[in-house]
Formats: C-alpha cells, structure tokens, sequence
C-alpha cells in the first residue's frame, strides 16, 4: 500500500447526500409547559422543546434590552459557495432536515419555558421571527446580502489585485491611507443592513438586524422582541 | 445595582449575571456616563503610557475603544492607541526571543553592507550602483513586512458569539459537541463544522483554533513562532512577500558581494584584504537556505490548495492508518482526494491562497464600544474613572473550566 492518495478510508463521499438544517437550534427535554404554574420537569421524547432563539450578547447583560429582546439566528449556508460567507436562505423552520410538529405547520406556537427567565419556545425548528416576517420578505434580503458578499470576496476583483500591488509598492504604507481613499466594498452589505433596520416594515414590528460585522459574519442575527404570551 | 439583578433570577439554579458581577462596584458608588471619554487629573505622562501601551485590560484612561477589553480575552498585547498589536503571553517570555533572533538576522547583514561594501561598489564606473540600490530596496521591503506578518490581524474570529443559554453557568447542549455535516455544491461531497467551546462559536469551514493566541482564526495556516503572529486569510499574502523579498535581499548581496570579490581578485592577498565580503557571502548563502525550502513549500501546498495545517492533519491520518512512524517534515505533498476546496488546477489553487480576499477585520481593535459603566473610588472631588466594566458577553472571558 503506498502513500500516495489511494487510501481507502472513510471519505467524504457519501450515498446520501446531508440535508441543510439550522445547526445553532437543539432540543430540551426538561421544561416547563405553558401554564398557570411554572414547574420544570422531564418530558418525553415527542415532546421536545425545540430551541430557536438565543440571549441577546449584543448589548450588557443588566441592560433593558437584555431582557426585553431575543436573538433568532440564520446559519451559514455552503451550497452556493466554500470561498465566502453565504447565509441560508430558508425562514428557520422551513430547511429540508428542520424539526417538524405536525399540527403546527410553519407557524411558531407556543409550547413551554425554559433557560434563565423562563423563555418561550416551541416543538418545531420553527423560530418567532416567522410572526414578523414572511418567506418572500426573507428571501428577498437575504440574497441582496449574498450577492453583495459574494462580489466583494471575489479574488481577481480589481479592489483586492489593486490592494495587493500596492500594499508591495508602497512599502505597507498603504493600508494607513486604504480606508480614506476607498472603503472596502464588503462595508456595502453594513449599509445595506441599516437601510433595511431604517425601513418602515422594521420599525414598525420593532425587529432589526445585527450588523454582520458584529457577529463575524458567522450567522446572521436579528434581534426579536422578547416573545410573550398570548 | 444588586436590586436590578434579583428580579432576573427567576429559575431555581445560580445565573451566570452573578459570575459576571461589576468588577470594581464594591470600591464604591457607580456612576454611568455615556460614550468614552476622558478622565481629569491625571499627568500627561501617564495618558501617554496607557495609550502607547495597553497590556490588560484595567487602565486608568480609557477612550471607549475595544482595544481597552481585548487584551482580557485573547492574548494579545496593543500599542499606539490599538493600531498595532503584538502578542505576548506573560508567562511565555521565550516566545519573544524568535522574533528579535529573526530583527537581528535581518538588520546585522545591513550594518555590515552599509560599513563596508556600499561605498566600494557604488563608486565604481561600470553601473554596479543598480545592484547596491535593489539590494537596500529589497531588505526596507523585507522589514516592513516583516512588521506587517508580525502585527497584522491573521483573521481573529470574535468569541461569544453563539451562545446558547444561560443557564447553568453558559452550559452546552450535547448537540453543539458534535461534528456537523451539511451539503455543498459538489453533490458526492460534503463539508463539516464544529463548535469552538473556547471560543463559543460555530466555526467556519477552514478556521482552526490557535491555543498559543487563543482564538479561532479564519483560513489558519500556522502559527508562526519567528514572526510571533499566526499565519491567516488577512495575514497569508504579507509572509509569502516577507519571504520573498528576504531571498531577493540575500541573492542581492550575493551579487553585490560577488561583485566585490572579483573585483578585489589581483590584490596581494586577496582574501585577507576583505574579510567581511567573504564573512557576508558565507552568511548570505547560508541564510538563503530556511526561506527558499519554505516558500517552495508554500508553493507546493497551495498548489494542492491545502493549508498547512490541513496537510499535515491528513498526514496524521494517514500515519495512523498505516502505523508507520514516519516524520511529517519528511513526508512528500501529497493531494488530499477529499479536498472540497481542491480546484483541480495548480494556479488557479495558487491564485486563491495567495491572493484570498482579506475581508474586513472582524475583531476590529479602534471600534467605539457603546454602554461603558465605570466605577469611581471618591466622587466628591471629581469623577476619577477605575476600572471599566463592560458588561458585554462579548469582552468577557468565559473560561472552559466554568462548565459543569
């Protein structure tokens, strides 16, 4: 057996290829149900409580808005692209592997509490940022973010050869000056951001974005006002 | 301050707002104010020193800037009011002799030129003097990047990001300790992501912890111990022209002390009469030799569009699999048949690591943090600003051990 790449090992080829689903939500089976008394117990295995929105890090933990907003988060998607980021596409709750309640269908009902300040969540992948917005809205921002992203990490993009020659001619001296004479074009999708945060739709529903930059460009965050019963 | 909190703690269990308790609010009474600022009565001479200097993160001038809560939570040191950083771990000081040994191999060849050769061979009348200038050219070239590999941001991705819940102290899911596999283009392939614990985040494809700088970076290549900095998406491009700038320089001097020796050649002792020519040429010939195997190297890998540290895990793999103990260092670049970055084109592999995109610093050091809170010791003569607090899970170090 030589060492060359004829190896068999386990590969990264597969029969069935993995289906796309939100990896930041996971399942909880002690809980609190929905109810006069807030009692924390175990539940079965068809009753897990599906967990799609996260604390707010974003703002100090003794802050108003701490308590009052939580986070829903859009993952990361690798089908169009490995070279840059591009986020998924689907409203959480609608990817092909996502967690699934019947009688729910694509809405966010309301099915117990848990975590510090007793959070609701329900029994489906599917998160509260459904009640604010639709499919098509969704949609609709993400690929204007994708497209902006994808064309600002493009390699031979004259931006990133025009940097290279002279970051070399200058002698590094041009990385003080860079930000003044030209911005780097991936601060489009910050702008982009803030204009959708400034629209009437989101001002209204009282939800925004978080800026990519803040979250590393590793998911896609909004921030929710806190869900409450009803 | 304490009454705020209690009405947070609604479950049975302790909440990780208690850990986190406002550093320096037992001193005395807090007071908030609004975006950073400065602080009276302190000498100029110490304003100075903190924003040259920036070790921990406790100071006593803070201008609302990130670079005061970073050096907390990652291992890096900041100069000049954050624009440059530098790492150094307190109990590592070893780690500070590689890049000064690197300084020194760098500037003595220099002092040396510029004593003994440089006049020489620039006044002469067949137009050596061409060769003295591309030799100075190439080493100022090969010390601002240098300094550029040294203190540029590799690709630092931000800690604390995806959090899951509070509860019990920040503990995990059993679901974010499992490797993650999800579709790409390439219907017969798939890509695999994992959570960072230290970090706290679900890492991007490529990214890979570094424990000496603590903190995932983008596209990690390697950490590099003579520059003192990990090798990175934003950094890669400024080492590969570190090295070859530092090959240009030496084939220069080679040249120039080349030049040198001919030209001394019908002397009486010819040897004798240039000692530092020849000390120069042994020096430079040797010297050719670390960088030349690396950047051939470099060139090799990336033609595989493998990183460093991607060969030489598949190199592990493949050892353990044959039970052989063969030395990675000697082991030929092999493609890796798994490779889904693999673009099944030596140059156009090159082109894409040479030249990735650098993106925009994601763990920006001069970013203007909003909601500070500081704690003064006597505000009857003053507001004197002590330990700031920020109360962001972002600058705060949720330490591994924490966990249950």
């Amino acid at each position: 057996m030589t060492l060359s790449g004829e190896l068999s090992r386990t590969n990264h080829q597969v029969e069935q290829r993995p289906l796309f689903f939100n990896y930041h939500e996971y399942t909880e089976t002690y809980y609190a149900d929905i109810g006069d008394v807030i009692e924390y117990q175990g539940h079965d295995a068809d009753h897990e409580l599906c967990i799609t929105h996260f604390p707010n890090i974003y703002v100090p933990l003794d802050s108003e808005k701490f308590r009052t907003t939580r986070i829903v988060r859009i993952p990361r998607s690798f089908e169009s692209s490995l070279e840059y980021p591009q986020f998924s596409a689907f409203l959480p709750g609608s990817e092909s592997a996502a967690v699934t309640y019947g009688a729910d269908g694509l809405d966010f009902v309301q099915h117990g509490y848990f975590d510090d300040q007793n959070q609701i969540f329900g029994y489906s992948s599917v998160s509260p940022l459904s009640d604010y917005l639709t499919e098509e809205e969704f949609n609709r921002i993400i690929i204007d973010i994708n497209t902006i992203i994808r064309e600002s990490f493009q390699v031979s993009s004259a931006y990133n050869i025009s940097d290279l020659i002279l970051e070399l001619l200058t002698l590094t001296m041009w990385k003080w000056i860079s930000k003044y004479v030209y911005p780097h074009p991936l601060l489009k999708v910050e702008e982009y951001i803030e204009r959708v945060n400034e629209s009437r739709a989101f001002k209204e529903k009282n939800i925004k974005m978080i800026s990519l930059r803040e979250s590393g460009f590793l998911s896609l965050d909004f921030e929710i006002p806190k869900p409450v019963i009803h | 301050m304490n009454t705020g909190r209690d009405s947070l703690i609604s479950s049975s269990h302790r909440s990780p707002l208690d850990n986190l308790a406002i550093r320096g609010a037992n001193d005395g009474l807090a007071s908030t104010i609004s975006s950073g600022s400065i602080i009276v009565n302190t000498p100029w001479y110490k304003k100075l020193y903190y924003w040259l200097i920036v070790f921990d993160g406790d100071n006593d001038i803070i201008d609302g800037k990130t670079y005061n809560y970073l050096p907390s939570i990652t291992n890096y040191v900041y100069f000049i009011g954050g624009r440059v950083k530098f790492l150094y771990k307190p109990n590592d000081k070893l780690n500070l002799l590689y890049p000064s040994l690197v300084l020194f191999i760098l500037v003595s060849p220099m002092v040396l030129f510029s004593i003994f050769e440089a006049n020489t061979l620039w006044n002469t009348k067949f137009g050596y003097k061409g060769f003295v200038f591309f030799f100075y050219y190439f080493w100022c070239m090969s010390l601002s990047f240098f300094v550029r590999a040294m203190t540029s941001d590799p690709g630092i991705l931000p800690k604390n990001i995806h959090i899951p819940k509070l509860a019990n102290n920040f503990q995990l899911p059993q679901e974010y300790y499992n490797l993650i596999r999800l579709p790409i283009k390439d219907e017969s392939q798939y890509v695999e992501i994992t959570y960072c614990r230290t970090c706290r985040i679900w890492r991007p494809p490529r990214s890979s912890h570094c424990s000496i700088c603590d903190c995932c970076v983008m596209s990690l290549d390697h950490h590099c111990l003579w520059l003192n900095n990990c090798v990175g998406k934003r950094n890669y491009r400024y080492f590969l022209i570190f090295l070859t700038s530092t090959i240009m320089t030496v084939i220069f001097l080679l040249i120039n002390t080349g030049i040198h020796i001919g030209k001394n050649r019908h002397e009486k002792k010819p040897a004798s009469n240039i000692p530092v020519t020849i000390l120069l040429t042994v020096y430079g010939s040797l010297s050719i030799s670390y960088p030349i195997i690396l950047l051939a190297y470099h060139l090799v890998l990336t033609g595989t569009n493998q990183t460093t540290r991607e060969f030489l895990k598949y190199v592990y793999e493949i050892r353990d699999q044959h039970r052989k103990s063969k030395n990675p260092v000697f082991m030929k670049i092999i493609k890796n048949k798994n490779n889904i970055y693999d673009k099944h084109n030596a140059f156009k592999n090159i082109l894409s690591l040479f030249c990735q995109s650098r993106g925009i610093s994601l763990q920006p050091a001069r970013k203007t943090v909003k909601n500070q809170k500081y704690a003064s010791h006597n505000i009857d003569d003053g507001l004197q600003m002590v330990n700031p607090q920020n109360n962001e899970l972002r600058y705060t170090n949720l330490k591994y051990d924490n966990l249950q």
